[in-house]
């Protein structure tokens, strides 16, 4: 056996090494603006990129995964909170910015680009501002259910002629939770409680998130569930015989999610973030995200894409964001032990 | 200075470095974890260990030793026969066993979900423990299969030949050849047990109630983070714990020799059981790796929808991702675009991650198989071990600060999480290799006046240069794909491979999503390929 000595050059890695990565870390310029963000980068960022053309500001944008449940960055902001690397945070509903809210993490900004947006969707401190919006929906597989037999408002979901017919995401997540705290905050406790219990009974399947709702609808593994537009819209988009229906016209209303943008306290470029904040509320990225991803706009001046209902011509849930937000954190312990048993 | 003092400071440094770089931050946040408005509590530990919590662990850890032994066993199985006997086709069997590695358990158990609903219309069946456990076994079989293959193939062919002179061949297998593997067989246990155990995203898909999913639980739901790390702890526990008992079992692990440099490779004969042994091999790669696959790249193939919600009057370009004409793309074009200006950083930080950590892993796999300093090796298990989000957590609570403001803002951030994420893994696997180098010839070496680093350089690393190979590889696919620690803290304006797929999941059609696995795919086994060409020149240049 004869042996030769290796000659891997590792001097050279070594300073290739840290070449890179130096080079990766002086990328900064000191005119940008970090953006963390829970919306689809395959839809928000192009947006960010308008915005970089037209301003010349370079935006650094951290984006979130449905894998974390969408609470990777919100854990990031809270994490880093002693030393604020992020400016603007863009979450998909009004929830995430509400804990960070109660957490004293951010800054007051009145944008002017706010004037025709209802005031139900600002928050009365300014610490966040609603836009572009979603809503709670069911959507029904045509093959397996008729429009005029399908369920109209969320109490039918206890009746018996949809025992085991009707899904929902995990109450503990998203946008099924945030709806579960706005049915309690308007129903009181006790009678949030017995319609939970009742949803139970009544053999309601849990799919991991909205995502997987609209899967088991989609394939008609199940007849109808409940989950937010974008993915109702996303189920026509593939073709499939998907009915969407608008819950409570009559009575509760439906609950509207809008997206919300808010800048973080002492964060570096407050500046910059502002300018992107105005830039994200105004009326052209409403349109578009629209079109990309079924976004209600909730500019009044904003036209609607015609197979998009406008957010005016639906009955919302009267709610209060931030009170819905707080019994949100007081129900979980019962969501949990909801789901667990 | 003493010649002696500033070797052992030398030899201490790689230690130094990853205790600073790595340790140092969990265990400030472990330390914060133990406080409330600033005085010192178990109140977040006392919080979550109770009967209920503690049923949850027992359950986990019987359903992570339970993929362990079977994922084990399954690697062990395929090890031996794709790499020491006459099995026909087995380089490509190989590379087709390997590919589990290179997804995420979550892309799998996804895939799985689609899968089950074709074949049996139902998906319900899935919100179980037992589905948890098979896609969990299915994702890290590969694990066991690579360090057996290694093992098998290390062997000296001249013990088995001995035995099967006086012996039959289970005889021979069981006194000669399986005493002969059990540290690998033991290594691979403990590694995929402590993935097992800690896996989140698999049970909480399958919305089965775990301990990793109570922790889960409390960052998503809840924010609580001192609390899940207190969870945390309990993983990190039993994780030594095992170490601890592996140790035990192999102290009387037998002395092993080298096999394939120096002596002739034993290839086994299957003899009749030449093609139903095929016949399994196939048919549980089918079911494991082709069904999904052509399910991906059927779906990466198609024609993507037109947008519904699109309006003729809106121009070209408008929506993401279109093209000049206005037209929606083919997914795997698009999937293409969207990963093309992140291929290159996440194929560089994923090399150089992975050589660095062998680098460490080597050094820490020397100390501990020549120099029996073995401390190192809890430490490096702890932080394999603690669940990836606490990992990041801890992570951006040290190094989020204006003084160490250039590491967190930059790549380093990502190399220092693969590090502290794979070194173990490495070092076990580099450890595997050293052990199976017979001490002599380093001591041989040194009656000839030959120095430590000289004994080093040219003795050993050469001939434990494919087992640092293997750790290479694998260490390339553990960076290539980790997300769990990366989400968390991935500078502002970076984006990695894995990253990109994970944010873009939400509301992106299925076939794009496939498409940009697809893609991942490719790239990873083009540059694998690109990789053994050249460990093949390398070895033959080293090794002759």
């Amino acid at each position: 056996m004869k042996i030769h000595k290796p000659r891997l050059p590792f001097k050279i890695l070594f300073f290739l090494i840290f070449f890179i990565v130096f080079a990766s870390g002086c990328k900064h310029s000191k005119n940008e603006v970090v953006v963390y963000n829970t919306v689809d980068n395959v839809f928000s960022e192009p947006i960010l990129q308008d915005f970089e053309k037209k301003t010349g500001i370079k935006v650094r944008a951290v984006f979130d995964t449905e894998e974390t449940k969408s609470t990777g960055i919100l854990n990031r902001i809270i994490a880093e909170s002693d030393h604020p690397q992020c400016d603007v945070f863009w979450s998909g509903d009004p929830i995430r910015a509400q804990v960070l809210k109660r957490r004293n993490l951010l800054a007051i900004y009145k944008s002017p680009a706010i004037e025709d947006i209802d005031k139900q969707f600002l928050d009365p401190d300014g610490q966040w501002t609603g836009f572009s919006a979603r809503a709670r929906v069911l959507i029904y597989n045509k093959n397996l259910m008729q429009q005029e037999l399908a369920p109209h408002s969320v109490f039918d979901l206890t009746k018996i002629q949809y025992k085991g017919k009707v899904a929902i995401g995990n109450p503990l997540f998203g946008t099924t939770s945030f709806h579960i705290a706005a049915i309690f905050s308007v129903l009181g406790d006790e009678a949030g409680k017995l319609f939970m219990e009742n949803l139970k009974a009544n053999g309601i399947v849990i799919a991991a998130g909205n995502g997987d709702v609209k899967k088991m609808v989609l394939n008609g593994e199940i007849p109808c569930g409940l989950t937010d537009t974008d993915d109702a819209f996303g189920a026509l988009e593939s073709g499939a015989p998907i009915g969407i229906i608008y819950l409570d016209q009559d009575s509760l209303g439906t609950l509207i999610m809008p997206n919300t943008l808010s800048l973080i306290k002492n964060s570096p470029n407050q500046e910059n973030g502002k300018k992107l904040i105005d830039f994200l509320l105004s009326r052209e990225t409403e349109a578009r995200l629209a079109v990309s991803c079924a976004q209600m706009p909730l500019h009044s001046a904003v036209k609607t894409p015609d197979c998009l209902p406008s957010v005016q011509s639906i009955k919302a849930m009267n709610i209060d964001y931030s009170t819905a937000a707080i019994k949100l954190e007081e129900i979980q312990l019962f969501l949990k032990k909801w789901i667990e048993n | 200075m003493d010649r002696e003092l500033i070797k052992k400071i030398l030899s201490a440094l790689p230690s130094l470095f990853f205790i600073i770089v790595v340790v140092l931050p969990l265990a400030s946040v472990f330390a914060v974890s133990f406080t409330e408005g600033g005085s010192i509590t178990l109140e977040h530990y006392l919080a979550v260990y109770h009967l209920q919590t503690l049923a949850l662990l027992l359950k986990s850890c019987v359903l992570a030793a339970s993929v362990a032994i079977i994922a084990t066993i399954i690697g062990a199985l395929f090890g031996y026969v794709l790499s020491s006997t006459d099995l026909p086709f087995s380089s490509p069997l190989k590379l087709l066993f390997l590919l589990p590695l290179f997804v995420s358990p979550y892309y799998l158990a996804v895939a799985m979900h689609d899968f089950v609903f074709l074949l049996l219309g139902n998906t319900r069946m899935l919100n179980s423990e037992e589905a948890v456990a098979a896609i969990l076994i299915m994702s890290y079989a590969p694990i066991p299969f690579l360090i057996m293959s290694a093992s098998f193939a290390n062997i000296n062919s001249r013990m088995e030949e001995a035995g099967l002179l006086v012996a039959s061949k289970m005889r021979t297998a069981w006194s000669i050849i399986f005493p002969l593997v059990k540290p690998a067989f033991v290594s691979s246990f403990v590694l995929v047990f402590i993935l097992a155990v800690a896996e989140i995203t698999v049970p909480s898909y399958y919305l089965v109630n775990l301990f990793p999913t109570e922790l889960f639980m409390q960052f998503t739901a809840f924010y609580n983070h001192k609390t899940a790390i207190a969870l945390g702890s309990a993983i990190c526990l039993i994780s030594n714990v095992l170490l601890l008992m592996e140790r035990s079992f192999l102290t009387n692990a037998p002395f092993l020799a080298i096999g394939k440099k120096g002596s002739t490779k034993r290839t086994a004969t299957l003899g009749n059981w030449k093609y139903p042994v095929l016949v399994v091999a196939v048919s549980y790669l089918v079911f494991v790796v082709i069904i999904p696959l052509v399910g991906l790249s059927m779906q990466a193939f198609r024609e993507s929808m037109p947008d519904y919600l699109r309006d003729k009057s809106m121009p070209a370009g408008y929506l993401p991702l279109e093209n000049e004409l206005g037209y929606s793309m083919n997914y795997l074009y698009k999937g293409f675009a969207l990963l093309k200006p992140v291929i290159l950083d996440s194929l560089l930080y994923a090399l150089l991650g992975s050589l660095l950590i062998c680098i460490l892993g080597f050094v820490f796999a020397y100390r501990s198989e020549r120099k029996k300093i073995k401390w190192m090796d809890y430490l490096l298990l702890l932080v394999f071990a603690i669940p990836s989000t606490i990992f990041g957590i801890a992570l951006i609570k040290f190094y989020n600060r204006a003084s160490l403001e250039f590491i967190y803002t930059s790549a380093f951030i990502i190399l220092i999480g693969y590090i502290g994420k794979f070194t173990f893994v490495a070092s076990r696997m580099i450890g595997n290799s050293i052990r199976q180098v017979p001490y002599s010839l380093e001591e041989a070496a040194e009656l000839t006046g030959a120095k430590s680093l000289t004994r080093f350089w040219y003795i050993l690393f050469p001939l434990v240069l494919e087992g640092f190979f293997a750790a290479f590889i694998v260490c390339f696919i553990f960076c290539l794909g980790e997300m769990a620690t990366t989400i968390v803290i991935y500078p502002p304006g970076n984006s990695l491979l894995p990253i990109k797929i994970a944010t873009s999941m939400h509301n992106t059609p299925d076939g794009l999503i496939s498409a940009m696995v697809f893609i991942i795919l490719l790239l990873t086994f083009s540059l694998l390929g690109i990789l053994y060409g050249i460990k093949k020149y390398f070895i033959k240049r080293t090794i002759l």
